[in-house]
């Protein structure tokens, strides 16, 4: 994956995003590449926003932009919740770029220079719990995808996406049931990866 | 992995998940998958144990500035206006320690600057406040004193600290990586303050969750517990701890089986942690393995670790049994409170165990007794499966006597006796079943067991051991015994096999014959042919005593005995005898217990009518075996005794016991090989450390080290700390390493069996007089037999006393005298007297060696007199200086007793004081130059005789290598 530095700020007015959520909804995949762009840069912006304002050391967790960002773009105009999911699906896809970009970036700044500017780039990743290593869940969820994609997504979408398990069932078209075991079996596998 | 193998580990997981947790293991044992995809799924599903918390919470976006190693405050820093930073001391999860003055009290603290993000949620703040309020009243000097929680405020936000006491000095992690292991005198000051610490930062209602020997600074002074209260800050104690680099916490390396497992977390927790804490100081090792912690950390929630005294002989038994006991892995098992494991390691607990003896281990494998009446039973089957297949162990649980009559608590002895006819498989002895309840820690009485212990006991014996429980009521004069005879699973609370029945009496002599019954059945349901049980089934007319009241007072003798109580034994079996005099089991028993008494003579008397009854009774063939060997190896009358242990052994394949004795008959009588083959067929048939020592004394013998530290490795997963020690100070002696010797003996002086405790002064003393030191190795005498006078014990006391006799006889006569005679007493046992000949020789006073003859019984025919008799005339005339006359006898001594058995120490002087110099150079080369020989049986001996051998030997050799071998070895015998 590539830094997606490319998609420039591109406002648009809220009911243009309903549209598309509409149709994302539905299964327009041309939908999805018209969301992507302002999804990206609405999550960032928010990000680099917030880190600014906040005293240092705050932790912004990555679902809380993600619910802000939908609600900066589709906002209260939405009055389909299963639209929400879609968004939600797409949102936790980009999120998980962000950070794992982030947290390369600044790795290779921490190889090069060592004096570190204040700004989004300088963001480094990490879970207020401790958690592993985002690079490293990243590149493992990509090996768990190619052979349990459904379940890698799951994991996408709750992890990064701070969906509930009914929106995922939603947005994925399987029953609750399914969603807790693809977590419990994703998480499980991944476990045993970031640990050894 | 593919997506089809991947389908089939997801089915496969789900499956599992869907049993509760327990019974996943065995759920998936039953699955006939392919194997990959079963490691896949057990992988799995440890992990999904393992995961805790992982994924719970979001990722987040932080502020690179306050990770990182750099520093984020320098000396001269002041936080908060107050604290003025003198230097970094330490970096930790938590953040940053500096030294600190603090300006307003003057006085030095610790200043630990927190990381941002761990105050980050309100609810973890207030958690964190909340703990911290209850750590700061905590003021002992063991535990790191907190003061505050402080502010800091900088431009780019605020920084959190806490303060507290400044402790100086090394941690015990840094400090264990250094020297290894702790001694138990280095370990003591440290543990108790550990656990004083503890204790009163329990009493003020904190855990530590994180206890770890990094979390204890060891200063000059102290020893001091940290971040009492912090844990909670950590998010250590989570399962989930990771770092930011995704490698699991060393925490996780101390974390109990509960809170690996999220469950409550309780002061018991910390006492596991410290258990650990304290295997690692003591044994320099962590019981589940370094370096992989996840690994570790599933052990550590199924597995009880090895008792650390295993790893570390020197370690007392009641530390090792206490470290055990704090790993429990459930928290109501452990010991309730630092102050009880306190109390366990001084050794105040309540403990009582039985002494079992060799003569226990032998004996208490069967008797036979009967009921002789025409009698009415009936039998009703209950339930019965097919045989069983491959038993080859017999677990015999007490009866349960439900009658009230406690004449028929000898119905299990009975059955006992009965089941032990069989070839097929033998019975558990008392001494086997003391052995693993107390590898399992068991402490309460073998009687009454909960069937999930009976089942452990045969789990741990070995595969093919099934349990047999029996219960008696009454009924009106009539009798109900219910049998049930159980296969354990693979597990204590598994059972894969059962068979009941109920056995129906209408009176006490029918019961009695009933009995016969029951062992017939007992023996069918565990596959025994009808064929072979036919062979070995003696009719109730044969068997010996008839009377339940004879029964009962046996019984009385056995339980009296077993408590050291010999004399009140004594009188039950006269009373037994007096009810039945043609009572074999009676007999036999007084035998053994009179020749254990060192009253040989009546001891003899006894064994003789106890075979003759036999013979004339019918008795069994494994009973006249038992009591014919032991017959003759009390009379040391090795030639016939090794016959009769090898047709045992050959009746009853399965036994250990016959093989083990016979093997030490071989070896006395010079066949080392047979004897090495015999061992290790016992040992084969039972883990039993005694024979794992016998064979590496063997070893030794034959000068292969390596094969002696490897069956030292075998005892080492034994509990056995007494052969332990015994092999590991040979080996040690053997290779030179006096002092080493000397400290591995030290383990024995906490060991509470008064003869362990003798035999291991008796060594060291042995040590010290060997290295020419003649004053401690008195010392330690003198302190024995004061303790052992103390504790009402004067069994060993004369041995003792006769050793110190031995290290005085040259250097102060008189003194060695008065002590000699204090051990002259009426019914002196032969080993005694032939020691007193010795001294009083060395003393110069002929007649009274010649007057201990008086005390030895003359034509006897028994070995063991008629060699006494001939050792003491034989220091008579070395005493009246008749030199040659001396060698005679002497010599004529050692044929009756080999010499492996019992080195002709006096011979050898003769032969020198003879003048005959090369026989005497010959005698002596293999006891001089090789010391395991001597130290194989130095118990028997006297402190110094290894020295005074190699002096002589150095003496009269006429060989120029072995001369300068002999040299060196004395000139390295020094401590």
């Amino acid at each position: 994956m590539k830094p997606m530095s490319q998609y420039n700020s591109a406002m648009v007015a809220p009911g243009e995003i309903t549209a598309l959520l509409v149709r994302l909804a539905s299964g327009d995949k041309n939908a999805e590449s018209e969301l992507i762009p302002h999804v990206y840069t609405e999550l960032k912006r928010l990000a680099a926003g917030y880190l600014r304002r906040e005293r240092q050391g705050h932790t912004l967790q990555a679902t809380a932009l993600v619910h802000e960002a939908y609600l900066k773009l589709a906002g209260q105009q939405d009055p389909n919740w299963r639209n929400r999911s879609h968004f939600f699906a797409m949102a936790a896809q980009l999120m998980r770029r962000i950070l794992t970009d982030h947290a390369r970036l600044h790795r290779a700044d921490k190889r090069g220079a060592g004096v570190i500017p204040l700004n989004l780039d300088d963001v480094v990743v990490l879970g207020p719990q401790r958690c592993a290593r985002i690079d490293d869940l990243d590149e493992a969820l990509t090996r768990l995808a190619a052979f349990a994609p459904r379940p890698a997504k799951v994991v996408e979408m709750r992890f990064f996406g701070g969906m509930t398990e009914d929106e995922v069932a939603e947005c994925l078209q399987i029953s609750q049931r399914t969603v807790k075991r693809d977590w419990l079996i994703a998480r499980a596998w991944l476990f045993g990866e970031l640990a050894s | 992995m593919t997506a089809d193998r991947w389908s089939r580990v997801r089915d496969l997981f789900e499956r599992c998940l869907d049993q509760p947790p327990e019974a996943r293991a065995s759920f998936l044992a039953a699955q006939s998958v392919e194997h990959e995809v079963r490691v896949e799924v057990e992988k799995l599903i440890e992990q999904d144990l393992m995961a805790g918390d992982f994924l719970a919470v979001s990722p987040g976006l932080v502020n690179e500035l306050r990770a990182g190693p750099r520093s984020q405050f320098a000396p001269g820093d002041r936080l908060a206006n107050r604290f003025e930073l003198l230097r970094l001391i330490g970096r930790g999860g938590m953040g940053e320690v500096y030294a600190a003055l603090d300006i307003e009290l003057e006085e030095q603290v610790a200043v630990k600057v927190l990381h941002a993000d761990l105050l980050g949620d309100s609810v973890a703040t207030l958690r964190f406040r909340r703990e911290l309020q209850l750590a700061r009243k905590v003021t002992h000097p063991n535990v790191c004193r907190l003061f505050d929680l402080g502010r800091h405020s900088t431009p780019t936000g605020d920084v959190f600290f806490l303060t507290m006491e400044l402790v100086e000095g090394e941690t015990l992690a840094t400090h264990l990586q250094r020297v290894g292991r702790l001694s138990v005198s280095e370990a003591q000051p440290i543990v108790e303050q550990l656990l004083n610490g503890l204790a009163a930062a329990h009493q003020a209602g904190i855990v530590h969750r994180d206890l770890k020997p990094s979390n204890v600074m060891l200063t000059p002074s102290r020893a001091v517990i940290m971040d009492f209260g912090l844990a909670r800050l950590d998010g250590a104690f989570d399962g989930s701890a990771l770092t930011s680099d995704g490698k699991v916490l060393g925490t996780l390396d101390y974390m109990a089986p509960e809170q690996l497992q999220r469950g409550a977390i309780t002061e018991r927790t910390d006492i596991y942690a410290l258990g650990l804490l304290l295997y690692e100081i003591t044994t320099g090792l962590r019981p589940f393995g370094k370096g992989d912690s996840v690994a570790s950390s599933l052990k550590r929630l199924t597995q009880v670790p090895m008792p650390p005294g295993k790893l570390n002989p020197e370690l007392p038994l009641n530390w090792s049994r206490t470290i055990s006991a704090t790993l429990e892995l459930d928290p109501q098992h452990r010991p309730s409170s630092a102050q009880q494991v306190l109390e366990h390691l001084r050794g105040s607990g309540p403990r009582r165990r039985i002494r079992l003896t060799r003569r226990h281990m032998v004996t208490a494998a069967g008797i036979s007794l009967a009921g002789v009446s025409s009698f009415y039973w009936r039998t009703r089957v209950q339930k019965q499966d097919g045989p069983a297949q491959g038993v080859s162990s017999i677990y015999l649980t007490d009866v349960i006597n439900a009658t009230e009559d406690p004449r028929f608590d000898g119905l299990t002895t009975v059955l006992r006796s009965q089941l032990s006819q069989s070839a097929q498989f033998t019975v558990l002895n008392e001494g086997q079943v003391q052995t693993l309840l107390a590898q399992m820690r068991h402490t309460a009485p073998a009687s009454n067991l909960r069937p999930e212990i009976a089942r452990e006991v045969a789990l741990r014996h070995g595969p093919g051991t099934v349990v047999v429980y029996g219960s008696l009521s009454a009924l009106g004069s009539a009798f109900v015994l219910s049998m049930r005879i159980e296969q354990p699973g693979s597990r204590p609370d598994e059972v894969s096999r059962n068979w009941t029945r109920q056995f129906n009496a209408g009176g006490e002599q029918d019961l009695m014959s009933e009995l016969r019954a029951v062992a017939v059945w007992a023996r069918e349901s565990v596959g025994e042919p009808t064929s072979e049980i036919e062979k070995q089934n003696r009719a109730t007319s044969d068997i010996t005593t008839s009377s339940w009241d004879a029964l009962q007072a046996y019984r009385q003798a056995r339980d009296a005995r077993a408590q050291g109580e010999t004399r009140q034994a004594e009188i039950f079996l006269k009373d037994a005898l007096r009810m039945d005099p043609r009572f074999v089991s009676a007999l036999r028993e007084m035998a053994d217990l009179l020749v254990s008494e060192s009253r040989l003579a009546e001891g003899f008397d006894y064994w003789k009518q106890a075979i003759a009854t036999a013979e004339a009774r019918n008795i069994s063939s494994q009973e006249r075996f038992r009591m014919e060997a032991l017959f003759y190896d009390d009379t040391r009358d090795f030639l016939r005794a090794e016959p009769v242990y090898q047709a045992w052994a050959i009746r009853h394949p399965s036994d250990y016991v016959p093989l083990f004795y016979r093997a030490a008959m071989l070896t006395w009588l010079g066949r080392d090989d047979e004897a090495a083959r015999n061992w290790e067929d016992s040992f084969k048939l039972r883990r039993y450390a005694p024979t794992a020592e016998a064979l590496g004394k063997l070893a030794l013998l034959r000068g292969d080290l390596a094969r002696a530290e490897r069956w030292l490795g075998e005892i080492r997963s034994l509990d056995n700390p007494r052969a332990l020690i015994s092999l590991e100070a040979r080996i040690r002696i053997c290779r030179g390493a006096y002092a080493d010797a000397l400290n591995s003996l030290a383990g024995l002086q906490s060991v509470k069996d008064p003869r362990a405790r003798a035999n291991g002064v008796h060594l060291r003393a042995a040590l010290y007089a060997d290295a020419n030191q003649p004053e401690p190795a008195m010392r330690i005498l003198r302190e024995e037999i004061a303790r052992q006078r103390g504790e009402g014990q004067n069994q060993f006391v004369d041995d003792l006393t006769l050793s110190l006799a031995a290290i005085l006889a040259e250097r102060s006569p008189d003194e060695a005298i008065r002590l000699a005679d204090m051990c002259l007493r009426p019914r002196a046992n032969p080993a005694t007297l032939q020691k007193l000949a010795r001294i009083y020789r060395l003393v110069r006073l002929p007649a009274r060696v010649s007057d201990l003859l008086r005390q030895v019984p003359t034509n006897t025919g028994f070995p063991v007199f008629e060699h006494a008799r001939a050792v003491i005339a034989g220091e008579a005339a070395f005493a009246r200086h008749d030199y040659s006359g001396a060698c005679k006898l002497l010599e004529q001594a050692s044929a009756i007793i080999p010499s492996a058995y019992l080195p002709p120490v006096s011979l050898w002087e003769a032969l020198v004081a003879a003048g005959r110099q090369r026989i005497a150079a010959q005698a002596l080369s293999e006891p001089g130059l090789n010391p395991a020989l001597l130290w194989r049986n130095m118990e028997t001996l006297w402190p110094g005789v290894w020295r005074q051998c190699l002096t002589l030997y150095a003496s009269v050799e006429t060989d120029p290598v072995s001369v300068a071998k002999a040299r060196a070895l004395l000139s390295n015998l020094h401590l």
